[in-house]
Formats: C-alpha cells, structure tokens, sequence
C-alpha cells in the first residue's frame, strides 16, 4: 500500500493514544488528532503545549537504524500493510492536515534519530500516551526535542545561542553545584590543577576566584566554596524554585513572553529550572536520552560547547 | 497481611536468619553497603537491595522495589532464571539497548540463591561499576517473613518456575518509570539533596503521572520480519 492510500484519518483522542486501556502492548494504531492542551514530559522537565496536532504513528522496533529518520509500520485488520520512513510519511500527510500552533509526533523512536522536519515535537527512545487525573494528556519519552524553524534573536554568533559571557556565569553555576554537593550525591571536587579532562573549565575557576566564589585550598590542593558562593547557591536555588512554582504548569510560549517582559533571558531561565533539577547532572547521560550524536564523553568539554546550549534554545525556539 | 507462601513457610516452621556464614569479613571493602557509579554517582544500598529481594512476592514486585531502592534516572530491569530445582540467578540491569537482554556491560548485580547440604543461601555481587561489592552469604534457614520468591522454594511441591527466564518488558519499564515517579514525589525528603546553603536541590521530581493515570501504550511495534517499503 502506498503512503498516500493509507488510512490515515482523524480520531477522537482517547481512542488514538489509546488512553481507554492500560497498556495494550498490541496496540497499532495511528491517526491524528488536535487537542486544546497537551504536556510533553521527560524525567527531569515538562512543558505544556496548547493548541496541538498530534500525530500518532507507530515506528518498528526493529526497523533499520537510521541517524535521522526513524521507520513507522502501518496495520490495517491487523496485518502490516506498509513500512515508511517518518520523512516520506509527513512529507506526504502533514500539508493536509489542520494547522496548528505545535505538532507533535506521537512515535517512538527506539534509535534516537535527530528528525530533521523543522518545527515539529518528537521523542527520544519509547513514547508512550497517558490519561492523567482531570483529563490531562501526557506523553512521556526520554527527552523531547524540537527541530529549529530559523535562526531567531536567539543567536548570539553564528552556530551559538549563547554569549560567551553567559556561558561562564552558567558554567560557573554548575562547577558550584558541584562543589556544593556532597561525592556521593554528585558532588566533585576539582583539583588546583584541573586533570585534561576537566581543562575546559580553568577559565570558569579562575572567573569563580576573582569573584570571590571559590578560594584554591593550598594545603589540600582543592578548590573550596567560600561563604559568599554558597550565599550565590541560595539565591539562585531560589530564583528556580520560584521559577518552578510560577511557571510549572504553564506553556512554554507564555513563559518566553512573561520572562521576556521581565527582561529575564529565557535561557537563563531553562538552564537555572534544569540545573537545579538536576537533569543536567550527568551531561554524558542527558546527551544519550536525548539522541545527541555523536556523543562527547568528556562532560566538561560538552558544558563548554556551543552544542549543549543550542539544544537548549532549541526548546525555547520557534514557540 | 500474609501471603499464602509466608504462612507455608511459617507453617513450616522456617525461620530465617540473615547474616554472614561465609567468606566476608565485615571490614572487606567489598562489603561496603554503598556503592557508587564512577559516572553518575548514583548510589545504591545494598543492604536495601539484599532485603527487596528476601522480600519480593516475585519479579515484578522485585522490580518495583529495586528501583523505589535506586535513586538514579535508569529504571534497573530484572532477569530472574532458575537454573535447577535448587539454584536461582536474579540478574539487575540497565537495558540500555531496550533489547531484553543482559549484556555484560549493562549488568548491575547479580544475586546468586542455590541450597548446600540442605541450606539455602543467597549472596549479591557488583558488576561493571558496582563490581568489587560483595555481599555475605545470608542463610535462609529460619522463619522470619518473607515474601514468596524466597519462600515458595520451603514448599513440599515447589516446581522451579523460571526455568524459562523471566525478563523485565520494554512495556513494564515505562510502567515502573511512571510509578516510581509517584513514589518520589510522595518522598521528597529521600530525594532532595541538601545544599550548603541550607536549601535544597530537586532531583528526579517527577512531574505528572499518579497511580490513577491511565494509557501507557507506546507508539512502536516490533515483528522481526522483513519490510517493503511504501512509496
């Protein structure tokens, strides 16, 4: 069958992402839907969406790994009628279907390919549908990821969503977080002189030590918090929790505005949430949810880079 | 309330005594009760992980509690064979291919439960990061509860019920995600961790999904089959 005789139609939502059931491991089918609101959530963020086309599809498991298209299956009567990749099916379908402010994928994607259909939401590893309490729609992944529309304001040098200056003040950030926590937590200690593997962040201890953030401990040959960078902790640990309360339910697009009005930069802003969520403790895991490739291993040189910081404005992008 | 396997065991007049019987010493550095990954950090309580299973009513409950034990992101996935009518293997790992399968770089723990000369016995051991923990061998020998994967190997009719491996699904994976996502955010003191400051950092505060969620179904479908494509 080809793509354009498939059965491809609208659905009322509870019966696309089979939210009448609990976990139909046979469950196959595919369809759209628009919905007023939907949350698209991973382990460490979630974000809500409204006015969203969602498009159910089903990819094969056990499809050819692709870096960046992911291979759907089509049943109808319960027998495979066709096999598509996810770019020939939405080149074909999504100019028919209603507009929308957010589209979103509703497909596993069990290799993690980076998708490159510009504006649309998809996942990172399984995606799966749920039917919260007060009729809130959940899609869980991963991570969720967004190809940017175009360059925006965002920009800061070509390929950078971010100045070099706020990237040492985020840096520093994490280098304190790290100090501040106990080893067993996820805390580290960095040594006088930084191993290579943590060379990227020399600059960051230095810039930390002429603010009078972190003092070098001759006798244990360690960086150490002082009291005025633990008082800095306090205030940004505070600045996200009244993020979180503020804005946790609310739509990204809204947030950007608001923040945006306040003259707060929203990447401070997704960085700070992040940051003391803890979801960018482990920066070598985040790449892996995430689908990033390849994946740096030395999380230090990943901080430092402009790539961990353009995905970030990636989630901020094109709302 | 009692399973029907405690009373049997009860019945039977089992009582259970953990402890050493063999082979550690307690200042062997491989009996450290923590233990720590070397990239994540992410520790695990042994003396936790020993209980659940002397717990565990089977897999599945298992599964629930060793990762209600975990505090990292990964859900750690079981693979319980009975290797004999005597000797059992529970594997721990991270499926990190989605694969259900144990690779060997994937393994966590293996915990290793066989009878000797009439005594039954259960020892732990780290793999990959977590290897050099070993736990002591804990006797089953006597009667305190537990739950049915221990206990059911007292009844006159055990037959070895995963002969056939049982290996945690893709499916129960996201099911363990979402639930123990709850349990965290009904645990929050377990979970924060204290800054010097003397507030607290979030961590693995979950978000939606409560037991009273529904769905759950993925989008993905696996048929082991050649495909043509669709033009």
């Amino acid at each position: 069958m080809k793509i354009a005789d498939l059965p491809f139609r609208e659905r009322p939502v509870i019966e696309l992402l089979a939210l009448d059931r609990d976990d139909d491991p046979d469950y196959a089918g595919y369809g759209w839907a628009k919905v007023e609101r939907v949350w698209l959530e991973s382990p460490h963020w979630r974000r809500r969406l409204d006015d969203a086309l969602l498009i159910a599809i089903h990819a094969a498991d056990d499809g050819a790994p692709q870096d960046r298209d992911v291979e759907l299956d089509f049943e109808v009567d319960h027998q495979l009628v066709a096999s598509a990749d996810a770019s020939a099916f939405l080149a074909h379908w999504l100019p028919k279907l209603p507009a929308a402010k957010h589209v979103v994928l509703v497909m596993c994607n069990p290799h993690r390919a980076q998708l490159a259909v510009p504006g649309v939401h998809y996942g990172a590893g399984d995606v799966r549908a749920w039917l919260d309490p007060g009729d809130r729609i959940r899609l869980t992944a991963d991570a969720w990821r967004m190809v940017r529309r175009v360059s925006t304001e965002l920009e800061k040098r070509p390929g950078a969503a971010i100045s070099d200056e706020d990237k040492m003040t985020y840096a520093g950030l994490y280098i304190l977080k790290k100090l501040d926590l106990k080893p067993e937590e996820g805390g580290l200690t960095f040594p006088g002189v930084l191993p290579s593997e943590l060379s990227p962040l020399d600059e960051v201890l230095q810039q930390l030590a002429v603010d009078e953030m972190v003092l070098l401990n001759t006798k244990k040959n360690r960086w150490d918090l002082t009291k005025k960078g633990i008082a800095y902790l306090g205030r940004v640990i505070d600045e996200a929790t009244d993020l979180i309360d503020e804005f946790d339910e609310d739509e990204m697009e809204d947030v950007v505005e608001e923040l945006k009005r306040r003259r707060i930069d929203p990447l401070r802003a997704r960085f700070v949430w992040g940051w003391y969520d803890g979801e960018f403790d482990d920066l070598v895991h985040w790449q892996e949810q995430r689908g990033v490739k390849p994946v740096e291993r030395m999380w230090a040189f990943y901080l430092m880079s402009d790539e961990f910081w353009n995905e970030l404005a990636d989630e901020i992008e094109g709302e | 309330m009692l399973t029907k396997t405690k009373l049997l065991a009860a019945v039977l007049g089992v009582s259970l005594a953990i402890g050493p019987v063999a082979g550690c010493s307690s200042e062997d550095k491989g009996n450290e009760r923590w233990a720590t990954t070397a990239n994540t950090n992410v520790k695990i309580d042994w003396d936790k992980v020993n209980e659940a299973y002397k717990q565990a009513e089977g897999p599945e409950d298992l599964e629930k509690r060793l990762n209600e034990i975990y505090e990292g992101d990964e859900v750690i996935s079981v693979h319980v064979q009975d290797l004999d009518d005597k000797s059992q293997v529970v594997t721990g790992f991270f499926d990190k291919d989605s694969s259900g399968t144990v690779e060997e770089s994937e393994k966590i723990f293996t915990i290793r439960r066989e009878v000797k000369d009439g005594n039954a016995q259960y020892q732990t051991m780290g793999h990959g990061y977590y290897a050099g923990y070993h736990s002591p061998f804990f006797s089953i020998a006597s009667g305190m509860l537990m739950g049915a994967m221990l206990s059911s190997m007292f009844s006159p009719t055990y037959v070895p019920v995963y002969t056939r491996p049982y290996t945690t699904s893709q499916s129960r994976i996201s099911s363990i995600h979402n639930t123990r996502s709850s349990y965290r955010a009904a645990n929050p003191e377990r979970f924060q961790r204290r800054s010097q400051s003397g507030r607290a950092y979030g961590g693995g505060k979950s978000t939606g999904g409560t037991s009273r969620s529904r769905g759950g179904s993925r989008f993905g479908v696996r048929r082991d089959i050649t495909r043509v494509r669709a033009a």
